[in-house]
């Protein structure tokens, strides 16, 4: 897959899995290997400028972003003339074996779409992997139940002092702190 | 314009500032350098690249290319 010798890859594995920048996975005897929650990783993230495509051969549906030849691909001209058959690059591809017909991407399909949109814009789809979810839907619920806290008391107020304008802004709270179903 | 540097000539004193705040402390600029250093080695930085984008990956599941 990668062109590396066996022995360099153990030893990069072993550095990197100490350094708590990649965790495993074992599935009985396979074992996986995954990005940790390292800062690295934000780096790695960042390190990629598409801007061309390119297919790759014996892998159908893959496209790279880095030239075959070794350079990342800023113009056809670019492409062509930097780097060597031998380079750490063109022999990066993932290699599908038989029976996999699977669709692998070496560059999410985020970073196309990241590469042809202004920084503001890409962020809505490159926002990274989606992490401690249970504490954001705890902060969510926390959100909810401190808006309809302000609405009831809005209310209370607004039928004390006879204000329609208030109790028409608790109900406007209430509406948005509430679920959809309830509205 | 910080204390230490008021001897100084300063020709953009905002830019300075600037400059500055994006250092940070020493502490956190050692550690940024150590981690671009894990990227600065071929082998890790090829092995990242696919676990990056393929991962969660075996990597006996690759072979060498002839």
């Amino acid at each position: 897959m990668t062109g590396l010798h066996d022995t360099t890859v153990s030893q990069a594995l072993r550095y990197l899995r100490a350094a708590q920048i990649v965790s495993t996975q074992r599935d009985g005897r396979i074992i996986r290997y995954a990005l940790a929650g390292h800062p690295v990783r934000t780096l790695l993230a960042r390190r990629w400028v598409p801007a061309q495509a390119e297919p790759i051969p014996g892998c159908p549906g893959v496209r790279s972003h880095i030239g075959r030849s070794g350079a990342e691909l800023k113009s056809p001209a670019c492409s062509a003339s930097a780097g060597g058959p031998g380079s750490l690059y063109g022999q990066m591809s993932l290699r599908h074996g038989p029976g996999d017909d699977g669709v692998h991407d070496a560059h999410p399909p985020e970073a196309h779409r990241a590469a042809r949109w202004p920084a503001p814009v890409s962020l809505c789809w490159t926002h990274g992997q989606t992490t401690d979810i249970w504490l954001g839907m705890a902060g969510a619920t926390l959100g909810m139940a401190g808006n309809q806290a302000v609405a009831l008391y809005k209310r209370r107020v607004g039928r004390r002092i006879n204000s329609l304008t208030l109790i028409v802004e608790a109900r406007h709270s209430w509406l948005d702190a509430c679920p959809p179903w309830e509205r | 314009m910080p204390a230490e540097r008021a001897g100084h000539r300063v020709i953009d004193s905002e830019r300075v500032c600037r400059a500055i705040a994006a250092l940070g402390d020493p502490e956190s600029i050692r550690t940024q350098a150590q981690h671009h250093a894990v990227l600065a080695d071929p082998t890790r930085l090829t092995l990242l690249t696919c676990i990056s984008a393929a991962g969660p990956i075996s990597v006996s599941d690759g072979d060498r290319p002839a």
